[in-house]
């Protein structure tokens, strides 16, 4: 059993398992279920209960997790205001749409760039702290871009949010993609999770992720080998950063609307709590507790209007019971 | 030349000197050890020369330069590295992926978002030679969280090797360890001294392994300097025995 | 001209409520080592809990009484949830909070509603104080003194009483508290407890100026964070300042340009962190 316990284990570097030339079987098995789950969900969700659009929520969030938790999980760092790249990336899609161009993929270029900058812009301001104080740091700064959203009527739409835009089709050479089809979209949202898992498994495997959960593991013994830490903690925000943007202008297109709601620490919140659920050590981490979290809010408000003590009842019960999140926990059991 | 040099150097914290006029010069090669009763200031001397506090007074040389206030992350790269009295490795990691941060960070690989074939064997046979100095095969993919208290040791000793450094300061590297253990430690000490050539400054308490590896010993004694030579000298020096018979009471 | 005091004296009131909000905060952040996400939750409840015993024991009886049930609502908490996690990492006691604070606001919205309710003050204290300065009513200068009077309480708490004595030893050195033999558990529960109880008063007395919303606490949660960072994590009288300063500030932009009065707090924080960023008095490395 120990040899088990060690290929867990190894996992939290993101799979680098020197020293065996042989690829890791079950890993590699359990992505190809994920990912033929994935390819084949619009065809499978309606049999049991979901719709095509819930699956593409699905994975925007789990999009946006992916790359808070390279710096959550990975490298340790406890940002509380990734909403604000996330509603950066949708305002500036939307915004992109609605006075400058029809086109879907350069309203994404310029979402994932305004989000993706901002966090690169910020990131030193809150690297220069750490633990709770970086917790902080990362709220207070999110806010501020929720405030401008409310109070910036003229351009955002205030409180009522961004409407007046659609996504467009894309053309490629003679060929179109039709958008408006949800299954479409469904699949145009795959294929951008889909680059986002690669550059964060790419990240986690080279040597810069192994600087990442260094630093989670012990900052002092790193800053002792010469280390800048701040630097690292910094790349590893601004990667993230350009991920949730990347999620929150989809996100844009997929509501057709956006709203400051979609940069509210609320929402920041959410996503680091997506990231305990499904297990914060580990790649697939994010997407199992999007899915948790999007199908138990989808049903929670469609039964009752106190959904949110239940959301709030699942933070306090998963930090009391689950602090490892689903992943994390059945791997635990693997051990024993 | 020496390299490492202390030329008067005081440290005060307050109003309380935790080391006073301090001269000493380590050649390069040199085994010396750093002896001395509790609270005598050899944490403290430890911790001004890799960078923690600058001296009050006097001054530091590395290799003929002033490193008066260079921060440790700066001493680091001009090839001075240390270990802790308590150990500082990753303890959630495996005892692989501990060099492997090693290595990587000391080829100056950390922003890589990716390696050759080519970098990435360069780095794997760093990491098994390292592996194989230290007789850490058997452990490779062991959580060095769960390693005996002296295999941590020694992996913490294989992390700041993978810099090759010029000078490796060592915290009492037996501290809390069996006979058995501390032999195997007294073996790797000497071997790295002897095979790798490195210059080497340790805190010790055993007095078997000082006596037994050291080329020089350093006294300490309430802040002051109380003797310096060679282990026959300290041995036979009547200072340093009143000193020590006093403190053991 | 009188647009300006106006403001700046509503930001001053207002900025009594970050500065109220970020004391109790501050003392948890500090002993506690947890950022109380529910605070804004035990606001709320101090405001609503006052609301609905002033009809039985009036105006006054509620003032008093209120911040003192919210606070042993506080100790509850601290003792059931959050005392199993100070040994974990920090993340999970922010994730608790959270979600306490969304099971709070929506308690709050089942059992009082969810549309704003009016919270009366005793006539006596709603008049005006002067002709000109109309905005000088009886119950803002009232609100100023006994918040005051509390912030000074706490102080002189924290100065003179052996509790108040060990928990600034311990904000400042814990390892050290807990090995002179002192029960750290303990002085954690009650300085958690008077941090909530100070989010209890500002409750209360917040329902008299600004009336009652399940999200009352919620909207003053973040200008506390910010009162905080910008007067330095770990100085009580930094939060202290900090709260007036970005309130006054909020005061004066609203006069000039309303639409900014919400970002120039940040703005402010920004500034702060690039200058000092350890805030203005607050310690280097603590926390961290």
């Amino acid at each position: 059993m120990n040899a088990t316990t060690i290929q867990d284990k190894t996992s939290t570097l993101g799979g680098s398992r020197a020293g065996m030339s042989s690829v890791d079987l079950p890993r590699l098995a359990a992505a190809l279920v994920i990912w033929a789950l994935l390819l084949s969900a619009p065809f499978w969700l309606p049999l049991v209960g979901g719709y095509t659009v819930l699956g593409t929520r699905v994975l925007i969030f789990a999009l946006v997790t992916l790359g808070l938790n390279l710096l959550l999980g990975f490298t340790g760092g406890l940002s509380f205001g990734h909403a604000a790249y996330f509603g950066l990336g949708a305002y500036g899609t939307g915004l992109m749409l609605k006075f400058v161009t029809a086109s879907t993929p350069l309203a994404i270029l310029v979402g994932v760039l305004v989000g993706g900058l901002a966090a690169t812009l910020l990131g030193p301001i809150t690297v220069r702290r750490k633990g709770i104080y970086f917790a902080m740091i990362t709220i207070a700064i999110g806010q501020m871009f929720y405030f401008i959203a409310v109070r910036w009527n003229s351009l955002t739409g205030g409180e009522d949010g961004l409407t007046g835009f659609a996504r467009t089709n894309v053309h490629f050479g003679g060929w179109t993609l039709d958008l408006h089809n949800p299954t479409n979209f469904y699949y145009f949202t795959l294929f951008f999770f889909a680059i986002g898992c690669f550059v964060v498994w790419m990240v986690l495997r080279s040597p810069l992720g192994h600087t990442f959960v260094a630093i989670r593991e012990n900052p002092k013994r790193l800053r002792f080998l010469g280390l800048p830490i701040g630097v690292y903690i910094w790349i590893a925000f601004a990667i993230s950063g350009f991920v949730a943007a990347l999620a929150g202008s989809l996100y844009a297109l997929l509501n057709n609307f956006t709203s400051p709601e979609d940069m509210n620490w609320i929402l920041s919140g959410d996503f680091v709590i997506i990231c305990v659920l499904g297990g914060m050590r580990t790649f697939w981490g994010p997407l199992v507790g999007s899915v948790i979290y999007v199908v138990v809010q989808d049903y929670l408000s469609s039964i009752t209007v106190n959904w949110m003590s239940f959301i709030g009842a699942i933070f306090v019960l998963s930090v009391l019971f689950f602090p490892w999140g689903l992943l994390g926990f059945f791997q635990g059991r693997f051990k024993k | 030349m020496s390299l490492l040099s202390l030329k008067n150097v005081t440290r005060r914290f307050g109003s309380l000197s935790a080391l006073s006029n301090i001269s000493m010069e380590v050649p390069q090669g040199e085994l010396r050890a750093v002896i001395g009763p509790n609270g005598a200031g050899k944490t403290t001397l430890f911790n001004l020369i890799s960078g923690f506090f600058p001296p009050s007074e006097g001054e530091l040389l590395f290799d003929g330069q002033s490193v008066k206030g260079v921060p440790p992350e700066k001493l680091v790269h001009r090839g001075m590295i240390r270990t802790f009295q308590i150990t500082e490795i990753f303890l959630d990691l495996s005892v692989y992926e501990n060099l492997e941060i090693a290595v990587e960070t000391a080829h100056g690989l950390n922003l890589r978002p990716w390696l050759s074939p080519a970098r990435r064997r360069q780095v794997r046979a760093h990491i098994d030679e390292l592996m194989q100095t230290l007789h850490l095969e058997d452990l490779a993919y062991r959580m060095a969280g769960e390693l005996a208290h002296g295999d941590q040791r020694v992996v913490e000793i294989a992390i700041a090797l993978a810099r090759e450094p010029r000078l490796l300061l060592l915290d009492e590297p037996t501290a809390g360890m069996g006979d058995e253990e501390t032999d195997r430690m007294t073996d790797l000490i000497r071997h790295l001294h002897q095979e790798r050539g490195i210059t080497m400054l340790f805190i010790e308490h055993d007095m078997s392994i000082i006596f037994n590896v050291a080329d020089r010993i350093t006294v300490l004694d309430n802040g002051h300097l109380l003797a310096e030579g060679t282990p026959a000298e300290i041995s036979a020096n009547a200072d340093v025995q009143a000193a020590y018979l006093g403190a053991a009471r | 001209m009188e647009l300006l005091l106006f403001n700046i004296f509503n930001g001053l009131i207002i900025g009594i409520f970050y500065a109220l909000m970020a004391l109790g905060l501050s003392l948890i952040l500090g002993l506690n080592g947890i950022i109380n996400f529910s605070h804004g939750g035990f606001l709320a409840l101090g405001g609503y809990i006052a609301y609905s015993l002033s009809p039985v024991i009036g105006f006054w009886g509620a003032l008093i009484v209120s911040p003192f049930i919210v606070g042993l609502l506080g100790l509850v908490v601290e003792r059931i949830l959050i005392r199993p996690l100070y040994s974990r990492d920090p993340l999970f006691s922010l994730l608790l909070t959270f979600g306490l604070a969304m099971i709070m606001e929506d308690l709050i919205r089942t059992f009082w509603g969810a549309n704003g309710l009016p919270f009366n003050v005793p006539a006596a204290l709603s008049h005006p104080l002067s002709q000109t300065y109309f905005f000088v009513t009886g119950y803002r200068v009232f609100l100023v003194v006994l918040a005051l009077l509390a912030i000074g309480s706490l102080f002189a708490l924290l100065r003179y009483t052996r509790i108040g004595v060990r928990i600034r030893a311990g904000n400042a050195d814990l390892e050290t508290v807990s090995a002179l033999g002192i029960n750290i558990y303990r002085l954690r529960a009650i300085n958690f407890g008077v941090g909530i109880l100070f989010a209890g008063l500002a409750g209360v007395l917040a329902a008299g100026r600004l009336g009652l919303t399940p999200t009352m606490g919620a909207s003053l949660i973040m200008p506390s964070f910010v009162a905080i960072i910008v007067g330095g994590v770990g100085s009580l009288l930094g939060s202290l300042l900090g709260g007036i300063i970005i309130g006054v500030a909020a005061g004066i932009v609203t006069t000039y340009y309303p639409a900014a009065s919400d970002v120039v707090i940040y703005v402010i924080m920004a500034v702060v962190l690039v200058v000092r960023p350890r805030g203005l008095l607050g310690q280097e490395g603590l926390l961290e």
